[in-house]
This record gives structure tokens, sequence and C-alpha cells, in this order.
């Protein structure tokens, strides 16, 4: 029975997500064909089916960027209600404007996002809203909703895991 | 006890196939990969002229593999694929079945399922975690591998070829392997197979000791065969001052098929220990086996009389890449009960020196020059049961890689 708990708290650490995933390449191969270094095709074996997204090919796909092409369509959708300021696609910055709603024009708001990698990760961005509001005739920052950032970032990777899944599917 | 299983079965379970962090979804991708090699041989072996017949020293061979890689990864991060080996690997058929050494099997093939918290699981042929995928300390990547390389190929007569063990060192049992993430610098793994058989078949064609479910028979047909081989390990990897070290602690375990009418065999029990250390072009490992086995990892037969004493194993290698080139050299040291009907102790050894050059990335020369020796003083008068012998192999070759 204590082998079996230690085994439980085994799978449990496991389980919370705190190890690096160990990818296939690190584990010995004993085969005659992994001790001969490179290969002819530039990549591992001869592609046959599917689509390669581990090459340069698949980097080619970022379409020069220097972040992930998913991440930046999908915060430069999801933030195409405001008007853009500046965007630099290789350091994966997003600034816009000012924008005050209609319904609302006594505040107005602006939002700067962060894209943070080549990865399509749900950590890769950071979105950070800015609130005024009109008092007196002039602008006054004003806090923005807690929850406010974090939606923003939610949506953002939704659309970008929308992206995916239509280009994946090619 | 129940009450555990079953919360163990379910945090398995959630960690593999739960939720997870947004991934890129990958659709599966299938590719081919291969290996060919052609040596020129020049070998010069004891016990190869008799009487009756002599053999000659040069002669040329070639070796090839084919491998179908399948991989993709699903939305919810976990990667799936399956490697499927397929091999020339009849290379010591008897001379009759000539035409049997260009036959082709399969090597490795296995499916695996990977998970970022859970780690991955391997169904299928496989070296295990201790003599696969955790495998640490054997220096091997220059020349055609040095004496894990190509020179047995040219060996003649399993009594004239050293026995030992590297990874890979037992045939790929079917079985199921476990290997952890990374958890800050180790990784660990276990693995289970109900006997030593591989492939297709778990039945056979008649009762017997041929059959990979075989469990145990009377003593005149008793086979001392492996059963439930395990292996566990924990390896380590990290770096300190630009040197990468990695560690290894493994243990191979088994149990014996029995002898009911008599003295059943012993099953494995070998702990494994590696370390092997990178830095500046230059790579050096060692490794350490020690435990109830015989060389190579046989299983120890019991029996009044008999040398049943344990084996225990060096091996160190060090290699050395600057641009194209890499050179490098290893040694096996092995002591064991070998001949068990010769109460002497049994002394296996060999080294290698080698390099190989890259023309192209996946096209290489190699030049590998590798002697070993087989010792076991005979017990008798007449010198029939012991066994001194030595083999001297020069390999030049080529070998591609796509």
């Amino acid at each position: 029975m204590r082998k079996l708990l230690a085994f439980g708290l085994i799978l449990t650490v496991t389980a919370c997500g705190y190890g690096r995933e160990v990818k296939n390449d690190e584990y010995y191969d004993d085969s005659k064909r992994a001790r001969v270094q490179g290969r002819l095709t530039g990549s591992d074996g001869i592609l046959i089916f599917g689509t390669d997204r581990s090459s340069q090919q698949a980097d080619s796909q970022e379409g020069g960027l220097g972040v992930n092409a998913y991440l930046w369509r999908a915060t430069l959708d999801t933030l195409s209600f405001l008007p853009l300021s500046s965007a630099d696609p290789f350091g994966g910055v997003i600034i816009t404007d000012w924008y005050s709603p209609a319904a609302t024009p006594t505040e107005r708001f602006r939002a700067t996002a962060y894209i943070l990698g080549r990865q399509l990760r749900s950590d890769g961005v950071r979105v950070s809203v800015f609130r005024q509001e009109l008092h007196n005739g002039g602008w006054v920052d004003a806090p923005v909703a807690p929850t406010t950032n974090t939606d923003m970032e939610n949506q953002i990777l939704a659309r970008a895991r929308e992206l995916r899944s239509q280009t994946a599917a090619r | 006890m129940r009450k555990i299983l079953l919360a163990t079965t379910a945090v398995a379970a959630a960690a593999v196939f739960g939720a997870a962090p947004l991934a890129a979804q990958e659709a599966p991708t299938v590719r081919v990969g291969g290996y060919f090699r052609f040596n020129y041989a020049f070998t010069d072996q004891d016990g190869v002229s008799t009487p009756a017949a002599n053999l000659g020293k040069s002669d040329f061979a070639s070796d090839m593999e084919i491998h179908v890689i399948v991989q993709g990864k699903a939305a919810n991060g976990v990667s799936y694929g399956a490697t499927i080996e397929v091999q020339d690997d009849f290379n010591r058929q008897a001379t009759p079945g000539v035409s049997s050494k260009n036959q082709l099997d399969t090597d490795e093939m296995y499916v695996w399922v990977s998970s970022p918290q859970a780690g991955q699981l391997r169904f299928g042929d496989e070296d295990g975690v201790v003599l696969g995928a955790l495998a640490t300390g054997w220096i091997t990547s220059f020349g055609t591998g040095g004496i894990d390389g190509d020179w047995l190929d040219n060996v003649v007569g399993g009594n004239n070829r050293p026995s030992y063990f590297v990874g890979g060192g037992l045939n790929d049992s079917t079985k199921i392997i476990y290997t952890s993430p990374q958890f800050f610098g180790f990784d660990f793994g276990a693995s289970f197979g109900f006997n030593d058989g591989e492939g297709e078949d778990s039945g056979c064609e008649a009762v017997g000791a041929n059959c990979d479910r075989y469990d145990s028979s009377i003593a005149s047909a008793y086979t001392l065969r492996r059963k439930n081989e395990v292996q566990a390990a924990v390896r380590y990897r990290g770096s300190f001052g630009g040197v990468g070290i990695a560690g290894l602690a493994g243990y191979i375990g088994s149990g014996a098929t029995k002898n009911t009418t008599g003295l059943s065999g012993e099953g494995l029990s070998v702990g494994v220990f590696g370390l092997q250390a990178t830095a500046y072009g230059f790579t050096a490992g060692a490794n350490y086996a020690f435990g109830r086995s015989n060389a190579g990892l046989g299983l120890l037969a019991q029996g009044p009389g008999l040398d049943d004493r344990d084996m225990r194993q060096w091996v160190a290698g060090v290699a050395y890449t600057i641009s194209n080139l890499t050179v490098g050299a290893n040694f096996f040291d092995v002591r064991s009960a070998g001949n068990q009907n010769n109460p002497n102790k049994r002394k296996d050894q060999a080294w290698s020196v080698g390099a190989n050059y890259n023309l192209a990335p996946g096209l290489a020369l190699v030049a590998e020059y590798t002697q070993g020796t087989k010792e076991e003083n005979a017990s008798n008068a007449a010198r029939t049961n012991g066994v001194d012998t030595e083999a001297k192999v020069f390999i030049l070759g080529t070998r591609i890689a796509f």
C-alpha cells in the first residue's frame, strides 16, 4: 500500500504541471540511423503526409514576424475596434490610440498588447487597458475593472486558437 | 487499496487527458527516414582456421534501416505519434541461409502519448528506460559506435564475441514505458513487460518454451527466460559553468521461468549508474553496472556446482567533435560467471578508437579499429571448457541518413 501511495503522490506532483515536457529527441535512441549526424533532407525524414511545422518552412509561415503569427493576427482582430497608434511585428507590441465609445462620451479607452514569443501559449500575450473619464473639461485617469485585461487576453487566445484550427485543417 | 488505485488512476487519467493550457494543434504528419551503410572490414580473429576450413580476412558488408515516424498534437496540448523501424537484421544466420541475410524485420515499434503535465507513455517493442529512453554514460558517437558499433558483425562465432551490454542491450520485448516531465533537472521513468517476447504474436503454434507466455516446464524441457521485466530509472541533466552534466541511476529486474521438477534459474537484478559530461566539443562518459546477471544481461542458471557469481561491468568513452570531424575512443570490461560449468571467472574486454567525417549533413565517412578479448581459464586438464580468444577488426565505411 505504501508503494501505491508513493506512486499516487508522484502522479499527483506530475499532474500539478510544474515540470517541463521532455521531447522525444531528448531520449536515447539506439538505432544506427541516430548515430549519423544531420539528415540529407535537412529534416527528420521525408514528409509523406501532413504539413511541416517544425522546420524553416514552418517559420516562413510566420511571414517574417518576430512573434507568433496567430497571436499577432488575433490581437489585431480583437483590438480592431480601437484606432491603431503603432504596431511593431518584430517586438510584438501593439499600441492603440484613445477611443471614446459613442454611448459613453465621457470615458475613453486605449490598450497596449505585448506578444511574448513565437509559441502559441496561453501566457503568450499580455494586455493592459487604460481608461480615462471626462471631468470639468479634462481627462482624468480612472480604474479599469480588474477582469478587463484577462478578458481581453482570453478573447485574443480564443481567436488565435480559432485561426490555428483553421490552418491545421489544411 | 481499491480506493487508492481508483484515485491513482483518476489522477493519471486527468493529468494525461484533462484540461490543458491552450497549445498549438498540429495535424498529424507522416515521415519516412532511412539509413544505409557500406563497410569494408578487415577481421583478424582467433579460431577461424580449422583443419576443415579457413576464412579470409577482408569483406564488404551493407546494412539498412527504414523508419516511419508519425507525429501530431491535439488542441489540448497532448502530443501523440508512432514509430516503426524496419531493418536488415538477420546478419548472423547459419551459412545455408545466406538468402536470409537480406530479410527484413522490425526493430522498435511503438505508439506514444505525451502530455506536458504528466509525461509520456509508450506502448510497444522498445528498450525500456534504463537501456532506452534515459540511458546515460555510453559514448558511441564516433566511428560506427566503437565497442557498440559494427565490429561484432564481422566476428565469427558467439564464443569469439565478447559479451557486454549498453543502451538497447536487451531485446525489444513488448512493454509499457512511462517517462516523466523534467523537474529541476530530474526526470524519471519505469517500464514493464510480461516476458522477453516481442512482435505480433502472443499465442504460438504449440505449448512449449518458445511461446512468449512460457511460464514453466519440467526439467527436460526447461528453458531459462525472463519474465516480468521491470526497469526503473531517474536521470539528471544540468549545466554548470558551460559544462553539461547528465547522470543516471537505474535498476533492471526480472523474474525467470520455472523448472517444476528441478532448480529454476534466477531473474535479473542489476543496478546501473551512468555519468557523462559535455563541454567545448568533448563528451566523456562512464557507466557501471553490477548485480545478479551473467555477462550481457544473461540469466544465471542454478544448480549444484554451477558458477553463479554476480556480474560487474565498466563502460567508458570519450569523443571530441570539431567542425565536421568527430574522433573518440571507448572500452568495456566485464567480469562474470561466463560458462557456469566452469568455476573460473569470465573476463570480456574490448577497446576501440575511431573517427567519422561528415561530408554533408547525413553523409559520413567512418574509420574505426576495435580489439576485443574473451577469457575464461579452462577448469579441466583437457582445456575443453575454457575460452581465450581475441578479435581485431578494422572498418572503413560510409553511411547515409535521411
